[in-house]
């Protein structure tokens, strides 16, 4: 009787449940984006990629997509958004056009910058299809996360972060299975300069490869997406068979922030990996998890940003050329962020006591001249100008830099890109309204969205790298990749720390020249993660020596070194260490484009 | 040794003396700057000009001139200048015309009628060449300031060295931004003088005719400098500011500059605002300006006793403000000794507001009050709306 009690009201529940209807809609997913773009970047803090309108200030093209009810009727409407710049009301916003017809509310000036959903009010559903849009108002960077239709009139959906995740995944149907793809020998995460590097050296090696890249073109800070040049040297090599792959990837010096977007050379890049046969690319993919067996990475779980389907990447041995060092992170890898002590690490030019600061990220800007006179838009939201302070450029260079350890450079991603955003604009506006004689006729050409990001977290390998190894020129048995760039720490400029104290943008820099070193393989493996290899700014070593092997030239040897040791990890089935202590000897021949020795 | 003149008849006799000189002076590189004469055709429209001797270098001197206008107040500092740029050995005349303002920061510079800069080459300076030089000499922050002429140029030459960047610190890029490539010891020497010890002899001879004509000048100014300068004497160290300057204060509260307007809010005391009328303004002040400005004037409220009307204005615009303005509104209202009915009202009733209704019960429950319909409301937020959250 109990048990039958127990089933009806089950019954009865699940009744009511499937009575409940949601029809969920990522934005991201939209069929068209119209003018809008994908942001993935806050994807570690929100779970999700977005869509945004960066039109520098010009209203941007709708974007649309066609949903499918289950049934006509009555649909309660919640639009999950943030103000951006709620200073005191931001300027991000949009309206939700249902049917060709918008809705009354706009979305986006709500003064809060906390994602949230917010309702939509109520619509009379009179046809299983319906057209959904985004219409953008202003310009200024706009934003939507998803859109909820539900026919119950009492739900809410979760803001907080864990509930929402768990929404999310139950309305995307992501299950805990997702597609499977091949296995492989090396799995590569971040299609960066670095990562790219790995993945070709690797190939050529003859390793089966797996690139996984989380935006659609590669190049990472090299792209045109955020258009940061190559720095590092290729021509005092140790070994000059390194950079070999850094210098097909090179396609000239356009500087930093350069206007023509065709100057980085995506396609160039994009042509060297799809004419690799043994590269798998995976573009579009932000690998968010990973799966572990005891002190190994069994495989990594990445999700579109654009259709949210999920892969499941299994490998031999990967490579955290994130940048970030995610995956290291993810699989419990030894790593460090911000600063070491002097006492930690005896470097002098470490900082006293150790801290959080780190490099900032630059969203990089490019106007042009034209024919005629343009104006644009007041800003209160942005950060203010005077005659006193702004900055008279017409292009931005490296010192545009926000995130000097008063953000945290990963999960404040979102709002270091937003503060850049709000110095560039500010100071844009400044600029055409006050400083006509010069810039009248000046015109935004392009705006980074894509933080160039310089530092993260840094994962621990069996060697960290240190100044005094830089500065003494200390040859280890293992030194491989020649790293020729300063030691160039960057610091809030002193003038825009007077005017923006704790709201800095601009960076400077004291460059301390070093003579040419080697880096040794044992920063390019985690220390105890036994088949992760790692590459770019986010290998082993110190703060300040990261201020030198941080620049991109320099992350691709890198790469090139990761994949001729992948090989050997095959070869010898052995792990990233093994090759340290069993197999170096063949390492540096192969490095050194000789043959390797005779095996013992 | 080679000797580079450009207008020999000129400047033959200084010229002379400073390569007499020179041959003194064990090291090769030495600044040698004299005064030449006052040309006035550079300095128009002043009434008169008073001179100064001014001594660089403990050894040499020159003359500085203070311009005046018809009304005898200060205008300008400026300076006909030679100064031979030398460089191992080997030197050239500059004759060059310096202008600063009053504070000593470097405005422009110009020539005597038929004089130029050249390059080491001979080959006269461009107009682009003249842009840069005033881009350069204008940056108070140029990386010629902490380095060393030796550092910056190859041996006997005006040519940047190859290792200039190791040097100073910098990548060539920069190097290169900072200066005229084969004019480099031009550009030294002469940001030297711009920023060199006579800024701080201006400033010493501009304290000596301080008047209060001169402050109410200042503070009006557009000039931000005079603007700063004039604050930091017509108000104590505690802000405490003499009565005659009120009105120029307010204006820079209110003025185009945002840098000046929050330096002058932060800086006066809240005696300042004790009055009605300046409360008001005050108020009024917030509702029209930039939100970095809206900040700092909430945050000087939340030091001021604020009198009823304004507390009451402050309780009604919680339910407008963001999140940040609310919590400094609220923080205003928090640090009153007693606040009206009115204005616990007013509170009262943006305990539905979601976005601050937690600070908002914070700053009712402070002030206890006994009037029914507060209490009811916070009774009704308490029991109803957040039972947990209290």
């Amino acid at each position: 009787m109990k048990l039958l009690f127990q089933t009806l009201i089950f019954l009865f529940i699940s009744l009511r449940l499937s009575a409940q209807d949601h029809v969920f809609l990522e934005t991201e997913s939209f069929t068209d984006k119209g003018g809008w773009v994908i942001d993935q970047q806050s994807f570690v803090v929100m779970g999700s990629s977005y869509l945004m309108a960066h039109g520098m200030g010009r209203p941007v093209k709708d974007a649309a997509t066609t949903v499918q009810f289950p049934e006509k009727g009555k649909y309660s409407i919640w639009v999950r958004t943030k103000d951006w710049a709620p200073f005191p009301k931001g300027p991000g916003k949009f309206q939700v056009v249902l049917n060709g017809k918008p809705l009354n509310q706009v979305f986006g000036e709500s003064g809060s910058d906390v994602w949230k959903w917010y309702s939509g009010g109520e619509i009379e559903v009179q046809n299983e299809q319906m057209s959904v849009a985004l219409r953008d108002l202003t310009g200024f960077n706009g934003r939507c996360d998803a859109i909820l239709f539900t026919n119950s009139s009492t739900f809410t959906p979760p803001n907080q972060l864990d509930a929402m995740t768990t929404f999310r995944k139950q309305q995307l149907k992501l299950t805990d299975a997702p597609t499977e793809a091949n296995n492989f020998d090396l799995v590569v995460v971040g299609g960066g300069i670095a990562g790219t590097c790995a993945a070709i050296s690797a190939s050529r090696m003859g390793l089966k490869v797996a690139l996984i890249q989380d935006r659609p073109i590669l190049g990472g800070n090299n792209s045109s997406e955020i258009r940061v040049h190559l720095r590092g040297d290729v021509d005092k090599n140790h070994y000059p068979k390194l950079g070999r792959i850094v210098r097909e990837m090179d396609n000239g010096d356009p500087g930093n922030g350069n206007p023509n977007a065709v100057e980085y050379g995506d396609a160039r890049k994009m042509a060297i990996v799809k004419g690799e046969r043994n590269i798998s690319l995976f573009l579009n993919t932000h690998a968010y998890k990973v799966e572990k067996s005891v002190d190994k990475i069994v495989a990594v779980i990445g999700r579109d940003i654009a259709t949210n389907k999920e892969t499941r990447f299994t490998g031999t041995f990967f490579s955290d050329c994130t940048g970030d060092g995610t995956i290291g992170e993810l699989a419990g890898a030894e790593f460090r962020i911000g600063r070491e002590s002097k006492a930690e690490t005896g470097e002098s030019l470490a900082a006293d006591k150790a801290d959080n600061f780190t490099l900032g990220t630059s969203n990089l800007w490019a106007s042009l001249e034209r024919d005629t006179m343009s104006s644009f838009p007041e800003t209160p939201w942005a950060l203010q100008f005077s005659d006193e302070y702004y900055i008279d450029a017409s292009k931005a260079d490296w010192e545009w830099e926000t995130g000097f350890g008063n953000f945290n450079t990963i999960t404040d991603a979102e709002k270091i890109r937003d503060h850049n955003l709000r110095a560039i604009f500010g100071n844009w506006s400044y600029l055409k309204k006050n400083k006509a004689a010069k810039y009248a006729k000046r015109e935004l050409a392009w705006v980074a969205y894509i933080g160039g990001k310089r530092e993260s977290r840094r994962l621990m390998g069996d060697h960290v790298l240190t100044q005094m190894d830089i500065q003494e020129g200390k040859q280890y048995p293992d030194g491989t990749v020649t790293a020729t760039w300063t030691i160039d720490l960057h610091f809030p400029d002193e003038r825009n720390k007077k005017y923006f104290e704790g709201q800095e943008f601009f960076a400077g820099t004291k460059h301390i020249k070093v003579a040419p070193y080697t880096i040794p393989y044992r920063c390019l493996y985690s220390k105890n993660i036994s088949n992760l290899f790692m590459a770019g700014r986010n290998i082993s070593t110190t703060h300040v020596a990261f201020g030198s092997t941080r620049v991109m030239r320099t992350c691709g040897m890198m790469g090139e070194v990761v994949g001729f040791a992948a090989y050997l990890t095959k070869k010898y089935n052995t792990s990233p260490r093994g090759v340290y202590q069993e197999h170096l000897p063949e390492l540096m021949a192969i490095i050194k484009n000789e043959t390797p020795p005779g095996k013992p | 040794m080679e000797v580079i003149v450009n207008k020999i008849k000129h400047i033959r006799q200084p010229f002379l003396f400073c390569t007499l000189f020179l041959s003194l002076c064990r090291n090769g590189v030495f600044l040698c700057v004299f005064f030449l004469r006052l040309n006035t055709a550079f300095a128009q429209n002043i009434a008169k000009t008073k001179e100064f001797t001014v001594i660089i270098n403990d050894t040499t001197e020159y003359k500085l001139q203070l311009a005046f206008d018809d009304a005898g107040q200060p205008l300008y500092y400026f300076s006909n200048l030679f100064t031979p740029v030398c460089l191992t050995g080997e030197c050239k005349p500059v004759y060059i015309n310096f202008y600063w303002d009053l504070l000593g920061n470097y405005t422009r510079f110009d020539f005597p009628l038929g004089e130029e800069l050249t390059r080491m080459d001979h080959q006269p300076f461009k107009v682009e060449d003249y842009e840069k030089l005033q881009y350069i000499l204008a940056n108070t922050n140029s990386l010629m300031k902490d380095v060393q002429m030796e550092d910056l140029v190859g041996k006997g030459t005006e040519n940047l060295a190859d290792s200039v960047d190791a040097k100073a610190g910098a990548t060539l890029k920069t190097v290169k931004n900072e200066v005229i490539d084969g004019a480099v010891y031009t550009c030294y020497t002469l940001w030297h003088i711009a920023h060199g010890k006579v800024v701080t002899e201006m400033q010493r001879i501009t304290e000596t005719i301080r008047t209060d004509t001169l402050l109410h000048r200042f503070l009006n100014d557009n000039n931000h400098y005079y603007q700063y300068w004039a604050m930091e004497r017509v108000m104590n160290k505690e802000g405490a500011l003499q009565s005659d300057f009120q009105v120029d204060i307010q204006k820079i509260i209110r003025g185009k500059n945002i840098f000046t307007a929050r330096y002058a809010l932060q800086k006066v005391n809240s005696q300042f605002f004790a009055d009605k009328a300046r409360q008001r303004w005050l108020w009024e002040t917030y509702q029209s300006v930039v939100y970095p400005l809206q900040l700092a004037i909430l945050k000087k409220m939340a030091i001021l006793p604020l009198i009823n009307e304004i507390a009451e204005q402050v309780a009604q615009q919680v339910g407008t403000a963001n999140q940040e303005q609310a919590r400094l509104l609220l923080k205003a209202l928090a640090g009153q000794s007693k606040l009206s009915e009115p204005t616990l009202l007013q509170l009262a009733a943006q305990l539905t507001n979601e976005n601050s209704a937690i600070e908002v019960y914070g700053v009712l429950e402070k002030y206890q009050s006994k009037n029914r319909t507060i209490q009811q409301k916070m009774t009704h937020y308490k029991q109803t709306l957040h039972p947990n959250n209290h």
